[in-house]
């Protein structure tokens, strides 16, 4: 079965500097992807390549069994929802949307059933006669949304839709996006470096760095079982701890923690990957430390316990259980919920 | 902050003293234009006959139609060029010095550029007229079209040609819906400095000008020749007036444009 978009062995350089490296990915209809990751991993590059604002050096994109890289932009049928939106400023939001339906030659009255449509989906009806600079940052947000999806694409490119969007608005339009897509029915493939955005939206992430596809998984798989350091690093937050595995215990500055069995051959260098969430204070545990600072956000607490390691270990509290500061505490998990990565 | 202001009053007396530097020669143009008399320095009474004669010349009728045909043709000629160029600069290259190339004549020296022409014009046996007069205003106008539409390219969103793309425009189609509309208040500046521009500039018709078609700077300096007449005074301040008139529009469009 070949999926509904192949990406095979895409590669773009700029010059020296690689921005896609060898990379494939396959992507199924009515999935709502994310490519995460940090600043310059390329995932920007290769959305533009999907939309066919970008060339690339070598390699295939096949939209149900398609070339698409032959295709010029003005072709595809994926359309993309700029970072900065892009919405032309002399034209109304009403002109704005009906753009690309014209361009396409409809008749008339079909433009403008289809354009009222989707401004209705996105609540901005009754804004149809006002120029974008009247807007606020959300409603030109849904405007740039209702522009791309009423030429109803294969595909909807999103390049860091909500970064420009206040925390509140942002949330709300996530929820909204979701939404969209659902009744839609379109495949979305949204750019982000945010992992909570990636994470909670998305069915499917690929995170990206270096120009490659590090790990692709659901958001639940990612969090539980990342692929390697990075990938833990990257997602939610976590405790890293470098060592050395022994036959039977990992080796973490001279302190002995308890392991699960492993495949990493004894006496490699491995990371010990424990979510704050993970852990629990008790009147015995593996390591102890004392509590250096606790930060509060809302429903649970972050402490920060030094166990002499290289770095302060974080641990997910309930409220009315946060210790004092500068108490000891004992930290223990189920050594079997830990992931050990090797450190290459 | 009134205390203030007025204790450092003095210093605004450069800002005057600089006005009045600027603006001395011209006051007295303007004023003596409206002098009765025609002795050029003595001021003997109001009238307004000079402008009177203005229009019962035919010399200078003639020049004015010259003038006139000159800078709207060259005007026209800069703006579609310039446009061009300054398109092609900001979005289909990357080379600071083909930049800095395509915009050197506006600042280059009118007698070089204006020798340059006659040669030019002379080796190709191009006879001299009002047309070889069009062909160099263009060409030094279209530099300063370029800078200013440059400007504004460098301000819009250089995104917005690519969402037209992909929303299914052609790349001609994204220029002329998308592109020339963002640009249009520069494309207005442009064309109204081009206009001023060539209006008054008077080295480079000179020397590209053939003898039958004085534009209107060359017959007043022609004039001049003979002494500066009253007449004179009044036609420099009628050809200041526009020049000034189309600079503050040009200014007041670009500024209005860019606030929305």
């Amino acid at each position: 079965m070949s999926a509904f978009l192949s990406i095979e062995n895409l590669s773009k350089n700029y010059g020296q500097q690689i921005a896609i490296k060898n990379l494939s990915l396959e992507i199924a209809e009515n999935e709502f992807f994310a490519l995460l990751g940090p600043s310059g991993c390329g995932k920007t590059t290769l959305l533009r390549a999907l939309a066919g604002l970008e060339s690339v050096d070598a390699g295939e994109i096949r939209l149900q069994n398609q070339d698409l890289l032959s295709l010029p932009a003005n072709k595809r049928p994926v359309n993309l929802m700029f970072q900065s939106y892009a919405l032309f400023p002399h034209l109304t939001v009403y002109e704005n949307v009906a753009y690309g339906l014209r361009r396409e030659g409809l008749p008339k009255d079909e433009i403008a059933e289809r354009t009222s449509k989707v401004l209705r989906t996105v609540s901005l009806l009754d804004q149809k006669n006002r120029s974008p600079s009247q807007l606020s940052g959300g409603q030109k947000q849904r405007v740039a949304l209702a522009r791309a999806i009423v030429k109803r694409p294969k595909i909807l490119l999103l390049d860091e839709p909500l970064s420009a969007l206040d925390k509140k608005v942002r949330s709300e339009m996530q929820l909204e996006l979701k939404r969209l897509q659902h009744e839609a029915g379109i495949t979305f493939i949204l750019v982000t470096h945010d992992q909570e955005e990636a994470m909670s939206i998305a069915d499917r992430i690929a995170l990206m760095d270096q120009g490659e596809v590090i790990q692709v998984a659901t958001p639940v798989e990612m969090y539980r079982a990342p692929k390697t350091k990075f990938v833990a690093d990257f997602i939610g937050e976590n405790n890293l701890l470098t060592g050395q595995i022994t036959t039977s215990s990992f080796m973490v500055a001279g302190k002995s923690l308890p392991i699960a069995n492993t495949q990493l051959p004894s006496g490699s260098n491995a990371v010990l990957v424990l979510r704050p969430e993970q852990i629990t204070l008790g009147v015995s545990g593996f390591v102890a430390g004392k509590l250096i600072s606790s930060n509060f956000y809302g429903g649970s607490t972050l402490l920060f316990i030094d166990c002499g390691f290289d770095q302060l270990i974080k641990v997910t509290c309930v409220l009315d259980q946060v210790p004092v500061v500068g108490t000891t505490c004992h930290l223990s998990w189920n050594p079997a919920d830990a992931t050990l990565l090797s450190d290459g | 902050m009134k205390k203030v202001g007025s204790k450092l009053g003095w210093l605004k007396l450069p800002l005057y003293g600089a006005l009045l530097f600027l603006y001395l020669p011209i006051a007295v143009l303007i004023f003596m234009s409206f002098n009765e008399s025609d002795a050029p320095f003595t001021w003997t009474g109001f009238s307004t006959r000079w402008y009177g004669e203005l229009i019962s010349s035919p010399e200078i009728l003639t020049g004015f139609r010259n003038t006139l045909i000159v800078a709207i043709a060259a005007t026209i000629i800069a703006v579609v060029l310039g446009t061009l160029l300054a398109v092609g600069l900001a979005r289909y290259q990357r080379s600071a010095a083909l930049e800095a190339i395509a915009l050197t004549p506006a600042i280059f020296p009118d007698l070089a550029l204006a020798i340059g022409l006659l040669t030019l014009f002379t080796n190709l046996n191009y006879a001299l007229g009002l047309d070889s007069v069009i062909i160099s205003h263009a060409l030094f106008c279209a530099a300063f079209v370029t800078a200013i539409v440059r400007g504004r390219l460098h301000q819009i969103d250089s995104s917005l040609e690519q969402a037209a793309a992909d929303l299914g425009d052609t790349a001609v189609g994204a220029f002329f819906r998308i592109t020339l509309p963002s640009i249009k208040p520069a494309l207005i500046a442009g064309a109204l400095l081009s206009f001023t521009l060539s209006l008054d500039e008077f080295v480079i018709a000179f020397f590209t000008n053939g003898p039958s078609t004085p534009t209107l700077p060359i017959v007043i300096y022609s004039m001049v020749r003979f002494g500066v007449s009253p007449e004179i005074n009044a036609l420099a301040t009628l050809v200041l007036l526009t020049s000034a008139l189309i600079i503050i529009i040009a200014q007041r469009n670009l500024k209005v444009k860019d606030q929305i």
